[in-house]
Parts: structure tokens; sequence; C-alpha cells
């Protein structure tokens, strides 16, 4: 299924230049991906192309994560290349289109099929979505997983998680597995008791060092950028997401708990490296992902699981192959199964 | 002078802990009466439950051995003498974590101290969440029971809501199987 993905010049997640799957590599991807990961498994899963437009539509995360930060729109359009005009790009060439962000009208009878994801749940253009994709696109990707999961026709809204496989993140990292757990940042910021927007801080530092302390082992937090709001610094720091991805790749255990926010995106992105998850019940990922006796509905229970998990390595290996086993479906099967449906869909009628 | 003073019990330097008597069967028989009085009595009014200061008296009564911390006693527990403490009530106006910290060498202990203190939510001014008090007192061996607001105590399950009174103890203190209501 040959696969474009489309976004707009300021927005800052995925690749900072329009590049060809030809013209790149997994890892090659990343020398202009600052920030956070989300869509390279998507990206190297589909083999897509990317594509940065001009902006069209300024949503509320545009506003969020551009208009709100002085000087930010000037440090995008100073680094990000290669942008495309939407009329330039070959449409002819995809079956499928992606859009971050329904940023295109897609005029009817076109045989490709056309697919968006909201870049944030809390925008309302992910509610008003979720009733009918919007501006004639076929399908409304909810990765909130609050939409039927069932694929019944076009259009559709359909939940649709951000894709992962271990048979394409693990090759590429792949670093000596160690004794260390990976705390989201989140689950930090809830153990200082301070609000999510509310910047890092020596309290938050103190409050890694007695984590440790209660766990029992070196606890990891990407806490350099986290302090930056959606991962992105003053200037890009490139390669950025490829060393996350791989600090994150060496911790044998993940945990997040506590207030999180959005459907559990970085708790998936562990999973799919082989980290053994600590999670939260309330989130629709660790739901699909977490081996029961670790999906906790608080903080409470924290210590004595993660001991528990440490304590066996036979517990160790039936929660990898839980995952693993959930990974696969939910997060690869299952949705790559759904766009080959819909798109044999649109070309039949 | 304290009748039945067992020989090895060291007795408070300062005079500022409260009553201070050696444990024994009779003390034992009425420490367990004390917490009885409190879950039977006190704390069956809603009212009640809110004044921790009831509960000490009534425990302090019964002549157990009351260490009581409050907000402004910083690390003085550690200056303290402590061999003798049945019970260790902390109000310290969100530093519970801090304070309990600081008494680890009497917590650790095998006879060790029921704690008694609220889980209200000032300890963001501290910046650590409640659970941290929690999770510290459960490595030295506590378990937990909840003051509910019709003043039962019940064995805690998991996250107790905020502003709740919170009673931890040991499963071989003498108190415990009060505490769960089962009988010694």
């Amino acid at each position: 299924m040959k696969t474009a993905i489309i976004k707009q010049l300021l927005d800052v997640f995925g690749p900072w230049s329009s590049i060809k799957w030809s013209d790149t590599t997994p890892l090659g991807l990343f020398d202009i991906w600052p920030g956070k990961a989300l869509y390279w498994e998507l990206t190297c899963m589909l083999q897509a192309d990317w594509y940065i437009v001009p902006v069209s539509l300024e949503g509320a995360y545009l506003r969020d994560a551009i208009k709100k930060q002085p000087g930010r729109a000037q440090m995008v359009q100073k680094f990000t290349k290669n942008v495309t005009e939407v009329a330039a790009i070959p449409f002819e060439n995809y079956d499928l289109v992606i859009t971050i962000d329904n940023i295109l009208d897609v005029p009817p009878g076109l045989p490709n099929l056309f697919a968006f994801y909201a870049q944030e749940h809390w925008d309302p253009i992910y509610a008003h979505s979720l009733r009918r994709p919007l501006n004639g696109y076929d399908l409304f990707l909810a990765h909130m997983l609050d939409a039927p999961g069932e694929f019944r026709g076009l259009p559709q809204s359909v939940s649709f998680p951000y894709l992962h496989d271990p048979a394409v993140i693990r090759p590429v990292f792949s670093p000596p597995r160690q004794d260390i757990t990976w705390m989201d940042w989140r689950t930090v910021v809830t153990l200082t008791n301070q609000p999510l927007d509310s910047s890092w801080s020596p309290q938050t530092d103190a409050t890694l060092l007695r984590a440790q302390e209660t766990l029992g082992l070196p606890v990891r937090c990407g806490s350099a950028s986290k302090s930056k709001s959606y991962f992105i610094a003053d200037e890009p720091s490139w390669g950025d997401a490829a060393d996350y991805t791989r600090a994150l790749a060496e911790c044998r255990y993940y945990i997040a708990l506590g207030r999180l926010a959005g459907a559990g995106q970085g708790l998936a992105e562990a999973a799919a490296l082989g980290c053994l998850c600590i999670g939260q019940s309330d989130r629709a990922y660790h739901r699909l992902l977490c081996h029961p006796k670790f999906l906790l509905d608080d903080l409470f229970d924290l210590p004595a699981r993660l001991q528990l998990l440490r304590q066996s390595s036979d517990l160790q290996q039936e929660v990898l192959a839980h995952q693993d086993r959930n990974l696969i479906l939910h997060f690869r099967d299952r949705p790559l199964a759904l766009l080959h449906q819909a798109l044999q869909m649109k070309r039949t009628t | 002078m304290i009748p039945l003073a067992r020989p090895t019990a060291a007795k408070p330097e300062s005079a500022s802990l409260g009553p201070v008597q050696p444990l024994s069967w009779r003390l034992r028989h009425a420490a367990k009466t004390a917490l009885l009085r409190v879950r039977n009595s006190v704390l069956r009014r809603p009212s009640a439950v809110k004044d921790r200061r009831l509960i000490l008296d009534f425990i302090a009564a019964s002549h157990m051995t009351v260490l009581e911390i409050g907000a402004g006693d910083g690390n003085s527990i550690q200056q303290r003498s402590t061999s003798c403490v049945d019970l260790l009530k902390v109000d310290a106006a969100g530093r519970e974590l801090f304070v309990i910290r600081d008494a680890a060498s009497l917590l650790e202990r095998h006879d060790a101290p029921v704690v008694l203190y609220g889980n209200a939510d000032l300890t963001s001014n501290f910046g650590y969440h409640p659970v941290e008090t929690m999770w510290l007192l459960q490595r030295y061996g506590y378990r937990f029971f909840m003051v509910g607001a019709s003043g039962r105590i019940t064995p805690l399950p998991g996250s107790p809501p905020r502003d709740t009174m919170l009673i931890a103890a040991k499963p071989s203190h003498p108190l415990y199987p009060s505490l769960e209501g089962r009988p010694r």
C-alpha cells in the first residue's frame, strides 16, 4: 500500500522536511525528526513518504504548540526544509494518504483512500470528527480508541491507534537491556504533586531520587526536554527522538501511572521496544497492552508490583509475551487489515 | 513510680512526650481498649474524626506510650528517646513524609509503634504525593487501616481518599488483630 503522510509546516510532530521513504532509512529519519517519535513506526511500517505543506488550518493544537510559544513559529519555519505545495504532491502515486489534522479538502471520486489523525484529542477537530470524517475524507483515525472499532463502510470514524510493530523498532533499537526503570514524566510530576503544566524543578529531581530509593533501582525520565512544550527546545535537537528511544530501549521496566493524559502512547512505544510495562486502567492503550497483574488503578501498589515483576524471570517472560501478542494484534494486524479493507471498498465503489 | 516497669525500657529524656509507660500485658490491654474506645465511640461521630486531638487524648488516657510529632518539630524525633513508643501520632501539616523518614530507626523495629496520621493534601506544599508516605511505611512492613467517615476502622485495600485519617500498623503489633476486627 503506497502511502503518503502529510502535515503542515508548523506542526512540530514528525519530520521537519518532506522526504521520500526511498531516500532515507528508519534511523536516517531521525536526522530530520526532533521532538517525539510519534508516527515514526507508522512511517516505517507503511514505508511512507512525508510531505510538509504550508499551513492552511489553524486549529487549537497549532495555537497551543506554536502561537502560545513566542518565537516558535519563526524557529520552525527556519529549520523546516522542502516544504511542498499541496498541488505539487503526486497523489496519483499513492493508495493511501494520511494527513495530520483535516488539512485537505478532498474532492469526491478520487481512487485514493484519504484518512486523517487529529493531532490532539482535546482539539475540537477531534470531537467533531468523531461524528463523521470532515472535509470529504474517507476515514477519521480516532487514536483515543473512542470510535467504533469495526470497519463498516466509507466514510467512517474508526478507532485506530498509533501503529507499533516490534519487528520494526527492535532491530533499530536493541541496546543491552539494563535493570533500570523508565518513569513517564507525568508520573514524576504526579508524585511531586504539581500540575502537569508545571516546569521541571529541583522538587521533581528530588522526587526521582526518592522514587529510586523506594523502587530499589535506577529510575530514568526524559527530564532534559520535558520542560519544553511538545518536547521542542529553542532550537531543534536533531536526533533527540532517537536518543530518547535508545535510552528507553535500555530500560527493562516502564512505569506510567498517576495523572496521565491521552491514550497512553508512551507506554505503547515502550512495549514495542520490549520494556515490561506497568500502566493504569483508565488509559485505552494500557488496557490493551498491560498484563492484568500490572494494570493498576493508581500509584499505591506500584512498589509491590514492580518487586513482584523483578523477582520472577518467568513472570517477566509471560508479561513480555502478553504485551507482544496484544501489540501485534491491536497496533499492527487489525489496523492494517482495516486500511486494506477500506481501500478495497474505496476502489470498488 | 511506674508500676510493672519493664527493667530494660529506657525512659524518655524529654518531659514533653506525654505520659510514658512501659509495655506490659496490662498496658497492652489498655492500649487495645483505648483504640477500641476510639473505634467504638469517638470515631463514630464524624465530627470527632476531624479532631485528631480527641483521638490522641483517648489513647494518651489509656497510658499508651505516645510520641506526638507536630508541624514545628522538624527533625527532633531523632533527638528524642524513642525506646518505648507504642503510638506515633504525626500531624505535621504536610511534612509527614519527612517526619516519618526521620523516624526510620524507630519504625524499622520489630516492635515499631502504630502510626496515626492524616492523609490530607497539604503535601503539595512540600513537593510530594501522599502515596509516598504510604510507600515508605510499607517498606518498613506496615499495613494500613482507614478511619472512615462513620468512624469505622477498615483495612485499606488501595489508595485512600484524600483527607482521611490513616492508621498504620505492623502485623507483629499487639493491636494489629484488633484493627483487623478479629479477636486476638
